[in-house]
């Protein structure tokens, strides 16, 4: 194809889109553009399925609702294209420069691929290949929008995906093995199944997302956002939670107190929910929103609660002995003993205080928390943050601290290095 | 000079082999309705031809002896695949342009049944 046929082509597709009587849609079905330059050029809705367009400039082109199916866009530099809605399934699209294109909507679902006949012997082929998705992987899609994206088992190794839009994305079996997805919105995006291994996930907010079958082990997820909804929780667990609602609503009279031992509620969005004299012994909570929280009197011993916001928590008389706290904000909680009441609700007297016994509470926030009569023996407080504390009458027996920890906090007497 | 009698053959040939397609079709549906472990379509499915060799059809040779997509489109096999399709909400078309994988240097023909769920 010369450049001079291109060009015609492009002015009769400009005539088709302004709906002029003349010109007529680009069919570049199968053509060989590799290499061209066709920066800022118009080819919405145009036909480019199976064309190689490895190494083509198509920046700030509009692509929009065009059929790139089973395309090869490899080394392709589309930057601040405008793909939305574009169907790129099948399509290579190997290290191409996405910085800043909108992808909102685009298919990048994979197809199968299998001889429609059988062989001589009569044996069936199974799919041959190309049943994942596409191959985007060490692509560059920083600031990228791919909101509602169909990229479900798509190959998105090393890919830069920094600040992208990934709002309600399918990337359910994506590999996003050494992906950078630092600050990228994935709010409601599907990523069940997805492979995150030396993923860098900082800052990113995935509030919503599923992300069920998923090892978050090998990732970075340090600053995410990652609540999730009650919804997203199996049915069992959110039966109990509703028993546990009406328990405490009717007081004891109807539903059960919620026993949720050892069940995994990491990141879950519970802010400002009334879970008091729950039993929660062993479960992970890790990542949760329980901001404003109301476990008075509740077992959260030997969870796990790393990274846990509890700011505001009603926490009078919780049982956290033993618990991991690492880097939980626990700013202004209450963690006070709780008054006891006999079966009348009459105040017998007696008080109760928190069990931290054991915790782990390095690095944590504690600024302005109340602690007095806590009983933090054997704690670690290790660079734990405690301004403005009240710790009170709290038993510090071997617990780990820095003398200077405590200098704005209040306290009894002066306690020393332990 | 591209021999009119050969062209006519092979066209022939091609649209006996598409008609087959519809029996293929046909159980990969059925499949599509069982467990997910027999369903073997998704999203699109692109069934390769086979030359006499058994091995994948290539453009080529069709472009040889004068045969485009469209030639192969109009056949009666390819019209009978595609009206079958229809009815179950599936689009047939004819592509040239397909590479199995990587050894294949030379594009093959094949026809796509999109829009499997």
């Amino acid at each position: 194809m010369t450049p001079q046929e291109i060009a015609n082509i492009l002015d009769e597709h400009e005539k088709w889109l302004s709906r002029a009587h003349s010109g007529s849609r680009a069919n570049l079905a199968r053509a060989n553009l590799a290499g061209f330059t066709l920066e800022k050029v118009n080819l919405k809705s145009a036909k480019m399925s199976g064309a190689n367009l490895q190494k083509t400039i198509l920046a700030g082109s509009n692509l929009s609702h065009t059929d790139l199916f089973c395309a090869v866009l490899d080394g392709a530099d589309l930057r601040d294209a405008d793909l939305q809605n574009a169907d790129l399934r099948g399509a290579s699209i190997r290290n191409v420069a996405f910085k800043g294109a909108n992808l909102v909507g685009a298919d990048f679902r994979g197809g199968t691929l299998m001889f429609g006949t059988d062989d001589d012997e009569g044996q069936r082929d199974g799919p041959t290949s190309n049943q994942q998705g596409a191959d985007l992987s060490y692509s560059a899609m920083p600031n990228a929008s791919l909101a509602g994206a169909q990229l479900a088992g798509a190959n998105l190794s090393g890919v830069n995906l920094r600040k992208a839009d990934l709002k309600g994305a399918n990337l359910s079996g994506c590999v996003l093995v050494e992906a950078d997805l630092s600050g990228a919105d994935l709010q409601d995006a599907n990523l069940s199944g997805a492979l995150l291994d030396n993923t860098i996930l900082k800052h990113a907010n995935l509030s919503g997302a599923n992300l069920d079958g998923c090892d978050l082990s090998g990732a970075d997820v340090t600053g995410a956002n990652m609540v999730r909804n009650e919804d997203s929780l199996p049915f069992e667990v959110r039966e109990v939670l509703n028993m546990h609602y009406v328990w405490i609503r009717e007081d004891g009279r109807l539903g059960d107190r919620a026993i949720l031992k050892n069940a995994d509620l990491s990141f879950i969005d519970l802010a400002a929910v009334n879970l008091s004299g729950a039993d929660l012994h062993g479960a992970n909570i890790s990542g949760a929103n329980l901001s404003n929280v109301l476990l008075v009197m509740s077992d959260l011993s030997n969870t796990n609660l790393k990274g846990t916001n509890l700011s505001g928590a009603t926490l009078e008389g919780i049982n956290l002995a033993h618990a991991d706290l690492t880097d939980a904000d626990l700013s202004h909680a209450v963690i006070a003993p709780v008054d006891l009441k006999d079966q009348k609700g009459q105040l017998t007297g007696r008080k109760w205080p928190a069990n931290l016994s054991g915790t782990k509470l390095v690095n944590a926030n504690l600024k302005d928390a109340d602690l007095r009569n806590a009983n933090l023996a054997g704690a670690d407080l290790s660079g734990a943050d405690l301004s403005g504390a009240d710790l009170t009458r709290a038993n510090l027996t071997d617990a780990i601290f820095k003398t200077e920890q405590l200098a704005d906090a209040k306290t009894d007497e002066k306690v020393g290095d332990s | 000079m591209i021999d009119e009698e050969q062209k006519a053959e092979q066209l022939t040939k091609l649209s006996n082999e598409i008609e087959k397609l519809i029996d293929r079709v046909a159980d990969d549906v059925r499949e599509q309705r069982g467990a997910e472990e027999e369903r073997r379509a998704s999203g699109f499915v692109i069934y390769l031809l086979r030359n006499t060799e058994n091995a994948p059809f290539q453009t080529l040779l069709l472009k040889k002896v004068g045969i485009a997509t469209n030639d192969i489109a109009q056949t009666p096999g390819f019209t009978a695949l595609k009206d079958y399709c229809e009815r179950l909400s599936l689009q047939a078309r004819v592509e040239d342009a397909i590479r199995p994988s990587r050894e294949f240097i030379n594009p093959c023909l094949g026809i796509i049944v999109d829009g499997w769920p």
